[in-house]
């Protein structure tokens, strides 16, 4: 599996573009299982493209996959790609769906937000923390925490003490991971005081046990 | 709000199967047992076929008290499920889809973690997060990053966490790599390491009807991996091969063992290989040190004086002589005089006994067993980079301090994949 030439970029942009044509082509000679088989198979090419832009792909492959983000089959395929892409075009794409996802879908987004550490997603992140399903306001914590600035840890540190335990708890393990960064990067004093802010909160004790520990290994 | 196992099996598990929970004696400490201040609360995240020889050599273990299973496949359950209740001879083992019911009790200490590759590192990043104490079988990684995160979880929660590389617990193994370690093979200059032919990717199988989640949950079975159409075949074991389901091209699925044993004796545990060269069915990695490690993707074939004993062959050369082990028990070396303080005999290599009670052992101590966490990023970052660089089809230097390819972007972009949603660490 070699991955280096545009020649081949080209060749899997145009497989992709191929699989969106194909899904309006007519045939009614097909059973069921055929049709079924073709529709696998499409799946399959299209998976293995995102597979291949994951590595080769730049800012032009962008478009085609943030397509894929409203897929269930293949939100996850285009997100692997969208999270290494080195170009802004990539975070936008992914902050530009966010009105437009909800559930699981919206949930894998903002990870992948949290991934690129997308500083411009903060604002729409911080919202989403007050969002009612706790799975999506709980991803939103730990993609603000990656993303680790000033203004979103902000966010982070403030919700453990607020809001029902689950999230409170997601906050913790964000800010916990923060902490880490901050330690490995030699900012052992900040590091220290966010393990000192998750001390301070109600929680279970395990969590509590890590926070006393940052910056003591 | 966390649950208590004892409220837990009051509640669920007695009214469930309507009749009273019978305490054993040996439960309670009497007859020599374990008191249970004493006893370590154990739950089950996917135990199949090795899982359930991992779960026997638990079972042996007087501190053990297992009491619940999770899987993604009825049948699986209510396998162990039976045999768990057979070995204590009462009905209390509780069966569950969904592994959040075993992370939820917080007096259940430790979990065996023994699905496929693909939930090893968030399945052990999500326990540990928990509070409990991980034994989790190998491959524990599907690629470079998930190496790192497990690594940094276990460590930021100060949990006990051993790998199911069980040969660094193995007397031979142990033995070729304390010779190694001793000097008495000269300074060591070759590393080999015995590993299964890679493969690539395969085709996805065709898809067939979902079946009732009860029976199978394909999508818990999923997990973090990519969705694509359910086959019956990749629950009952056939995901390898699938790139999504098995990392590093299989390489790590002997790898983690014998690249792991390789570090060991190379004194490179708290390293990797800085260059991976590619020649026909040989993979050359070169430490820092110097030291090579030498990967066979077809195996050793009996080559030159290797006697390959076994599964899992490794083999060790100094300039002053080598040493080589495999599952089958056995130690060969260079010298007959090298066999000095040879171990009487030892445990088969796919073993995990002494392995599991080394763990046990940690978790009371709370120091860190033979294939803890640290040991393990690194082995298994020098199985995805060995992979990575295959999968590539050229030469490959790696950083280790940064854990990143050197001006490589390709290599750096396979280093990490996004999980299916909703999953996140």
């Amino acid at each position: 599996m070699v991955w280096q030439s545009h020649f081949k970029l080209i060749l899997v942009l145009v497989i992709l573009s191929c699989c969106f044509s194909l899904a309006g082509a007519e045939n009614t000679d097909w059973d069921e299982a055929t049709a079924l088989a073709v529709l696998a198979s499409d799946t399959e090419k299209k998976a293995r493209a995102c597979q291949a832009l994951a590595v080769v792909g730049g800012p032009e492959s962008v478009p085609t996959l943030a397509v894929l983000l409203n897929d269930e089959g293949l939100a996850s395929y285009a997100r692997t790609a969208l999270e290494v892409i080195d170009d802004p075009a990539a975070g936008a794409a992914l902050r530009s769906v966010l009105p437009n996802l909800d559930g699981r879908l919206l949930t894998g987004v903002i990870t992948s937000l949290g991934v690129r550490g997308d500083t411009e997603a903060v604002p729409a992140l911080r919202e989403l923390v007050g969002n009612s399903n706790r799975s999506i306001a709980g991803s939103a914590l730990v993609a603000l925490a990656r993303i680790g600035t000033e203004d979103s840890m902000a966010t982070v540190v403030a919700a453990l003490n607020q809001g029902p335990e689950e999230l409170r708890i997601a906050a913790a393990h964000a800010v916990l991971f923060k902490a880490e960064q901050l330690m490995k990067s030699g900012n052992a004093d900040q590091a220290r005081e966010l393990g000192q802010a998750v001390s301070n909160a109600v929680l279970p004790d395990h969590i509590l046990q890590a926070a006393s520990a940052v910056g003591t290994n | 709000m966390k649950k208590s196992r004892r409220t837990f099996l009051k509640t669920a598990v007695a009214a469930t199967l309507g009749m009273p929970t019978i305490i054993q004696a040996s439960a309670l400490g009497k007859n020599g047992a374990v008191a249970p201040s004493n006893r370590l609360v154990m739950g089950g995240i996917g135990i199949g076929p090795r899982g359930r020889k991992v779960l026997a050599c638990f079972l042996k273990q007087p501190e053990i008290q297992f009491v619940a299973i999770a899987d993604a496949q009825e049948e699986r359950r209510e396998i162990v499920r039976r045999l768990v209740n057979r070995e204590y001879a009462n009905e209390d083992c509780y069966k569950c889809r969904d592994m959040f019911e075993i992370l939820e009790w917080d007096d259940i200490d430790i979990v065996q973690i023994t699905t496929g590759d693909r939930w090893h590192a968030l399945g052990t990043i999500l326990a540990s997060k928990a509070g409990k104490d991980i034994y989790c079988e190998k491959p524990c990684s599907m690629t470079v990053r998930e190496s790192q995160e497990l690594a940094d979880s276990v460590n930021r929660y100060g949990r006990v966490f051993q790998a199911g590389t069980q040969r660094r617990n193995v007397d031979n193994f142990q033995f070729a790599a304390h010779l190694a370690k001793s000097g008495k093979l000269g300074n060591i200059h070759t590393v080999h390491a015995g590993i299964l032919k890679l493969v690539p990717d395969l085709p996805w199988l065709p898809g067939e009807p979902v079946p009732d989640p009860y029976i199978c949950d394909w999508d818990r079975w999923l997990g973090p991996a990519p969705w694509r159409p359910y086959n019956k075949k990749y629950v009952q074991g056939r995901w390898r091969g699938h790139y999504d389901f098995h990392g590093g091209a299989g390489l790590p699925e002997w790898g983690s063992h014998t690249i792991d044993l390789c570090q060991w004796a190379a004194g490179a545990d708290g390293t990797m290989p800085v260059e991976y060269e590619y020649e026909g069915d040989t993979i050359i990695g070169t430490y820092e040190s110097g030291i090579k490690l030498v990967l066979r993707l077809s195996g050793f074939k009996k080559e030159g004086d290797w006697s390959v004993p076994g599964t899992c062959p490794i083999r060790f050369e100094g300039d002053e002589g080598w040493v080589e082990a495999g599952d089958h028990g056995n130690v060969i070396t260079s010298h007959e005089s090298l066999l000095e303080g040879k171990p009487e005999e030892s445990i088969y290599g796919t073993d995990p006994i002494k392995h599991v009670r080394d763990f046990i052992d940690c978790v009371k101590t709370r120091e860190k067993p033979a294939a803890n966490q640290d040991i393990t990023r690194n082995g298994h970052i020098a199985c995805h980079v060995a992979a990575i660089g295959w999968q590539l089809g050229r030469k490959v230097q790696f950083n280790p301090i940064t854990e990143t390819f050197i001006n490589d972007e390709e290599a750096n972009r396979m280093c990490s994949r996004s999980r299916r949603d909703p999953w996140h660490v």
